[in-house]
């Protein structure tokens, strides 16, 4: 019984250094987007109350190096992080079979896709 | 058109990066009335960006405390499946109303947490080190959500903290407001999780931080989403800020475990109460910018 606990235990652990590298691996990426979309900022010049890129646009806004699609490149990084973590865990706790777990970040997959559906519309 | 300068913005997001961090509240009760007090920006446009900051200083010191294994991961997805609606719920609000208004309830939200922190200082001092686990346990009313416990191991003690988590559903009932504030007001559910995990659920201090900030990182997200739909997030204003957050995080989540923080939360009333002041007195000196 305590083997079956302490092994849940340690693989929990292993969860938790894995979303740890993962956030610092996403969150590096998104912040040096970001700096580079300021330091062309700076560099371009610009409204400083200049909206969000739209995403259909994202990519050819890149290529032409607008500030502004950078900085909105990392923020969606940063945004899609805590959706990453829901993900790791619900992956780990259907591994380990563990049944209230998998409910619970079923549960939150569904209600992010959900208000995400819901925002947009 | 607000004049901003990019330093200013840069130094607000290091400060609420740092103390957001250690007193695991997001940091957004220090982003919206710099941003809106100092440099004038409209409230939503404050409270949008103060939001992205929180998504990046939550997910910065989860990295740290969760590969410290403060943080509970089970509890924090298990409070989020209210958070989240709550967030909607509060987003959905604050589009809806003026900027004055916006500052009153602020305001109001800003003295009642001066308030909750002031009893939870004078508790701190009857424990034995650092907010531990309680002792006693009711094992029979206790078994129905055993799977959220957790433990820790606690550095500035150097012990193994082992702890059970008590009332999860009245957290879920109060992470609901938690995420209705948070979007309402873009200062993050901490400062109704906090005290509800510490207090009513019986977690210890340092668990109760770690995993606040992992409930921020997901309230946040939602209500960012909201703003940024809505047009109230402006990359030039967001970037120093996030960037500057993200460092400030850092540095606060490594400081969070070493200090005993007394003294910080004596500064943090004394901040609260202040700015509560001054966005209740603006409110009624400004005639609506929405």
């Amino acid at each position: 019984m305590h083997t079956q606990e302490d092994k849940l235990h340690r693989e929990l652990q292993a969860l938790n250094r894995r979303v740890g590298i993962l956030l610092r691996i996403c969150m590096v990426i998104s912040i040096v987007t970001i700096l580079a979309g300021l330091i062309m900022f700076n560099i371009k010049g610009g409204s400083p109350m200049a909206g969000l890129t739209p995403i259909s646009t994202l990519p050819s806004e890149i290529a032409q190096l607008n500030p502004a699609a950078f900085i909105t490149a990392g923020l969606i990084l940063i945004l899609l992080m805590p959706v990453a973590i829901i993900i790791a865990s619900f992956a780990h706790f259907v591994a380990t079979k563990e049944r209230n777990p998998i409910i619970v970040c079923s549960i939150l997959l569904i209600m992010l896709a959900a208000s995400y559906i819901f925002i947009v519309k | 058109m607000p004049d901003f300068n990019i330093w200013v913005l840069a130094g607000t997001g290091l400060f609420a990066g740092l103390l957001g961090a250690m007193l695991g509240i997001g940091g957004g009760v220090f982003i919206v009335p710099i941003l809106t007090l100092a440099i004038g920006l409209p409230m939503q446009v404050a409270i949008g960006s103060s939001l992205i900051s929180i998504v990046i200083n939550a997910c910065t010191a989860t990295s740290v405390y969760i590969r410290e294994h403060m943080t509970n991961l089970k509890l924090g997805l298990l409070l989020a499946t209210t958070l989240v609606p709550g967030a909607i719920v509060g987003g959905i609000l604050a589009a809806n109303l003026a900027s004055p208004a916006l500052s009153v309830i602020f305001g109001l939200v800003m003295i009642y947490v001066a308030y909750t922190l002031i009893p939870k200082k004078q508790r701190k001092k009857n424990e034995p080190a650092s907010g531990d686990s309680p002792k006693t346990i009711k094992e029979k009313e206790h078994a129905s959500h055993a799977w959220l416990d957790g433990c820790y191991h606690d550095p500035a003690v150097n012990e193994d903290v082992t702890y059970q988590v008590h009332r999860p559903l009245t957290g879920m009932v109060a992470g609901f407001f938690g995420g209705v504030i948070s979007s309402l007001l873009g200062v993050g559910g901490g400062i109704i999780n906090v005290p509800v995990m510490s207090g009513v659920m019986k977690m210890p201090i340092k668990a109760t931080i770690a995993t606040s900030s992992l409930l921020l990182c997901i309230t946040a997200l939602t209500g960012s989403l909201i703003y940024a739909h809505n047009g109230f997030i402006h990359p030039y204003v967001v970037a120093p800020l996030v960037v500057s957050v993200y460092v400030g995080a850092r540095l606060g989540a490594t400081f969070a475990h070493r200090t005993r923080g007394t003294l910080l939360i004596r500064i943090f009333i004394v901040f609260l109460i202040l700015t509560s002041i001054l966005m209740i007195t603006k409110a009624f000196f400004t005639t609506g910018n929405k």
